[in-house]
């Protein structure tokens, strides 16, 4: 996918028959890196879990931390799960583009023809199967260790489907710009949480008017919309930040 | 009309020129600090001393003189750096970098006086030193948002890649800030803080809101005061190697800041 | 500087005077006093440093750039050997 368009000696008819693989379409390239993302991913995977662990620790200090009461968890339940996802999304975000700047990847992904904002909404969707989708899946387990009232689950779960992504999204952005500094992972922190604010806002707010037996078709639209904003602007951001990273 | 467009492009890019801007601030430096000089203690004194007491908060409510122009600066000078950011990016000019580093420390250390005279007005008002309103909350995250540029900013080593990066992230911050404060605002509604809401107070009178108002151009004229002298700094440093930059720094007649 | 004469004129006049009859009770501030005097403080500190902040970086600058400049004339003029 990487290799040379330019093959002298070789024959039209050659040309044309391997054009498909020497010239990969749009779509085929983001697939690609979505694969070898992933691919990446799974063989390291003993560091899947690790912030899959630290969502599970974070949200067990706070029955230690603050106060094990039933009536204190279920109404902070929702706040507790997001705010865990938000940090532990945060705490890997350092890496998405890291391992390739290390060692010379990113500069050709800079490279290749292919729009480099789809390249990096690959990655990030790539990020999110990996650190987001696993936090969903175990957030109903610890929603119910937090006693949060059952009927407010699927609400927390579509939230936390349509937030995750957009948390991923905006971090990429954060992990553009600091990806040349030795310890960007702290500044990256400080960069992306007020841009996290809203989507935090919006998420636990999502759960709260539910639990408070209001509708919640006005702030799950207002997270879809989030989600769509985020999709259409941040590679963008993100592609660009590359740009000025790897620039010297 | 060609004529005009070419007039305007050559305007546009004296801008880009490090030393021009040097000249040229030096006279609207000069306008600016007049106007502070005048607006700033009149407006002051006339709102300590001279406007009527609040039927309502008394005289605790002088602190508006500060608050109001203080957070009317910090949201005003984020959008100059955004702007200046877009500017950067764009036309890669050297000029907009400079200001955009320079404005962020004043845009912060005004952003916290908002945040510091919002918090000192709500104790007597309201009873508590902090409330998490939208219009507080929103100007901590803007203090947060200010924090990160200068932080960004300072961790790159290269000065043209900070400048961008800079640049970016004010960019990004700028379209987060709408979503931020609709964000906020709802949360707020959600949670109902109803015994602090700062109530519809009836429109203030002339001799409550001119003193605010003189306070405020004052403030922005300080503003571009403080702004020019920190760029013009920043401008030398950055031409050092430049036989103009030197010739200045050896006149024996290198002139006062002030 | 007059009202009108017109039966229902809630217009009130505009008046500039002294809102405080003494400077203790200017200082007191009707009993706010610490927390008005405390905001302005506050802002006496923010505005002045950003006046002498950026002075005094003018001034460290300047010495710094002039010390260089000679450094820089002195090695030119030492003979290279």
């Amino acid at each position: 996918m990487l290799e040379d368009r330019k093959s002298p000696g070789i024959s039209q008819t050659a040309r044309s028959a391997t054009a498909h693989i020497e010239n990969p379409g749009v779509l085929a390239s983001m697939l690609g890196i979505i694969r070898r993302d992933l691919l990446l991913a799974f063989r390291r995977r003993q560091d899947l879990a690790n912030p899959l662990v630290f969502f599970v620790i974070v949200i067990t200090l706070f029955p230690l931390g603050v106060s094990p009461e039933k009536s204190f968890l279920a109404s902070a339940a929702a706040g507790v799960i997001w705010v865990a996802a938000l940090l532990a999304t945060l705490l890997s975000l350092d890496s998405l583009f890291r391992a390739d700047y290390e060692d010379g990847a990113l500069e050709q992904l800079l490279l290749i023809p292919q729009p480099l904002f789809l390249l990096v909404l690959g990655k990030v969707l790539a990020y999110w199967l990996v650190t987001g989708v696993p936090l969903i899946l175990l957030s109903p387990l610890l929603a119910i260790m937090l006693h949060l009232d059952v009927q407010l689950l699927p609400v927390l779960l579509l939230s936390l489907l349509l937030g995750t992504p957009v948390l991923s999204l905006i971090g990429a952005i954060g992990a553009a710009l600091t990806v040349g500094l030795r310890f960007g992972g702290v500044l990256l922190s400080l960069l992306i949480l007020p841009l996290y604010i809203p989507v935090l806002i919006f998420g636990t707010g999502t759960v709260q008017a539910a639990a408070n037996g209001m509708p919640v078709q006005g702030s799950m639209a207002m997270m879809g919309a989030l989600l769509l904003f985020a999709l259409v602007t941040t590679p963008f951001a993100a592609a660009a930040g590359l740009r000025i990273s790897i620039a010297n | 009309m060609s004529n005009l467009i070419v007039g305007f492009k050559r305007w546009f890019h004296q801008w880009g020129s490090p030393r021009w801007f040097y000249e040229r601030s030096w006279i609207w430096s000069k306008w600016l600090g007049l106007i502070a000089l005048l607006c700033l203690p009149v407006g002051i004194v006339w709102g300590l001393v001279f406007a009527p007491e609040d039927y309502q908060q008394g005289n605790s409510f002088r602190i508006i003189y500060l608050h109001v122009p203080a957070a009317v600066l910090a949201q005003s000078c984020y959008m100059i750096m955004a702007a200046a950011g877009l500017v950067s990016l764009v036309w890669k000019m050297k000029v907009a970098d400079v200001i955009l580093k320079c404005a962020a420390p004043i845009g912060a250390s005004f952003c916290f006086l908002a945040l510091f005279t919002g918090a000192v007005w709500g104790k007597p008002t309201w009873g508590t030193w902090w409330v998490w309103d939208a219009r507080l909350t929103s100007m901590l995250i803007l203090l947060f948002l200010y924090f990160g540029i200068i932080a960004l900013e300072a961790a790159i080593q290269d000065k043209i890649t900070a400048a961008r990066a800079a640049a970016l992230l004010a960019i990004v911050g700028v379209i987060n800030i709408v979503i931020i404060k609709k964000s906020v605002e709802w949360w707020n509604t959600l949670h109902q803080p109803a015994t602090f809401k700062l109530t519809e107070k009836p429109a203030m009178p002339a001799e409550m809101w001119m003193p605010l108002l003189i306070v405020v151009i004052g403030t922005y004229a300080y503003f571009g005061y403080s702004l020019f002298l920190r760029s013009r700094n920043e401008i030398l440093l950055r031409e050092r190697r430049t036989l103009w930059v030197r010739e200045i720094v050896q006149s024996t007649h290198a002139r006062s800041s002030l | 500087m007059g009202s009108g004469n017109s039966p229902v004129d809630t217009r009130k006049e505009f008046i500039i005077k002294m809102a405080f009859s003494s400077l203790q009770d200017f200082l007191a501030m009707g009993g706010h006093g610490i927390y008005v005097w405390l905001a302005y403080a506050a802002g006496l500190i923010v505005f002045s440093y950003n006046l002498v902040s950026p002075t005094l970086a003018k001034r460290y600058l300047f010495r710094r750039l002039q010390q260089q400049i000679r450094r820089e004339q002195s090695t030119s003029q030492t003979p290279k050997t």
